[in-house]
């Protein structure tokens, strides 16, 4: 059985499923210049992934081979109407604001792509961290985005104006500019990793 | 290892009626709350466009406001000191479509204020028709075919959102306006 830690671990920094597996970009450009909305989303996706992970994973040897991306997706539907029932009815105003993303959440690689790839391999409760933890992995990478769209095309950070007297650099806040910031992160990233090979290589 | 085909179908059907039972119940459950934030976030839309800022907008609203039909749309009376009239408005934005309250006095000859309810337009740019800088120059304007000047400005880097809200007053103004019963 893989260690908890390590799994949780790894889906935050080393295999992290936006910077690393390049999965979910499209919610990660889309939600992007406000932090609030970026942190509701994120808790929904991490929500949504641990828990179809871990119904998966329990009803793993129930389902039939052949229906099991149906069921899969199923059962990713079922978590994400709920996030969706639940913010339509607590936090109205960022419901409006994220729109179809929430709803879209069910079409998010990184939900499908951890339930086929570890909990249909993988016990319950390791299913559920692995799941939550990509979610996590996922909600962390949006935060960063949005600090720096919401920063400099706002001047505020969750919505909190900072008084800071500078031009808004209005290209931060549409969407061409998720873009450049998830792609300067993404070649951050793959250059750090493949330096820290190379030195784990030689030594 | 494969399972048969009657299990299967057995399975999906099974998977089929939990799942959405669930989902049913917690639909029932959740709907009163989702209509009622819906309701209140019109109320206080409604009340934004009178210009009207209270505590309670809810317990205002149910006193002073009332709906009211005017042939051609529905849309709300407010009596008491002040007399007016909040009609709804639709019309196409840069994105989709624009939805909001046009607030008036009661002679119809003059715009109270604005409000949008439902607009898709680019966040930090078109969106920004929702901030009171650009709202609050539809405050007490004669009501006639508006265009931008240096009285009513558009907003900078908007331009298709601001024109198309210029457009939806104006087909208000030409093509609704005349046809209101407002006895």
């Amino acid at each position: 059985m893989a260690d908890l830690k390590v799994v949780a671990r790894n889906q935050i920094t080393k295999e992290n499923q936006v910077l690393r597996q390049i999965l979910g970009i499209c919610s990660s450009l889309a939600v992007t210049n406000l932090m609030m909305n970026s942190l509701v989303m994120g808790l929904g996706v991490a929500f949504v992934t641990g828990l179809s992970s871990f119904t998966i994973s329990l009803l793993n040897k129930l389902i039939p081979q052949r229906i099991r991306m149906l069921i899969q997706t199923f059962v990713i539907a079922f978590y994400v109407i709920l996030v969706n029932l639940f913010l339509q009815a607590y936090m109205p105003d960022i419901s409006k604001q994220l729109g179809p993303y929430v709803g879209l959440i069910i079409t998010n690689c990184i939900i499908m792509g951890r339930a086929e790839a570890f909990a249909a391999q993988n016990p319950p409760l390791p299913a559920l961290v692995d799941g939550f933890f990509s979610g996590i992995g996922y909600l962390l990478v949006l935060l960063v985005i949005s600090f720096i769209r919401e920063f400099l095309g706002f001047g505020t950070l969750f919505g909190i104006d900072l008084g800071l007297n500078f031009t808004r650099w209005t290209l931060m806040v549409m969407p061409p500019a998720a873009f450049f910031v998830i792609a300067i992160l993404i070649w951050f990233t793959s250059a750090r990793t493949i330096k820290a090979e190379q030195k784990e290589r030689s030594s | 290892m494969d399972k048969s085909y009657t299990y299967t179908l057995i399975f999906m059907v099974l998977v089929s009626m939990i799942l959405t039972s669930i989902l049913a119940v917690s639909n029932a459950a959740f709907l009163p709350t989702i209509n009622a934030n819906a309701w209140k976030a019109e109320q206080e839309a409604i009340l934004d466009a009178f210009g009207i800022t209270v505590d309670n907008p809810e317990d205002f609203f149910e006193k002073n406001v009332k709906e009211k039909d005017f042939g051609v749309v529905k849309g709300f009376e407010l009596t008491g000191d002040l007399e007016a009239y909040a009609l709804p408005f639709e019309g196409a934005g840069l994105w989709g479509t624009i939805r909001g309250y046009l607030a008036l006095d009661k002679d119809l000859d003059e715009i109270l204020g604005i409000t949008f309810t439902d607009q898709s337009e680019t966040p930090g740019l078109g969106g920004r028709i929702e901030e009171p800088q650009f709202r609050d120059q539809f405050r007490q304007v004669v009501f006639k075919p508006l265009k931008y000047d240096s009285e009513l400005q558009a907003i900078t880097g908007a331009t298709q959102t601001s024109n198309s809200v210029l457009r939806i007053i104006n087909n208000f103004y030409d093509q609704v306006l005349p046809k209101l019963e407002v006895n």
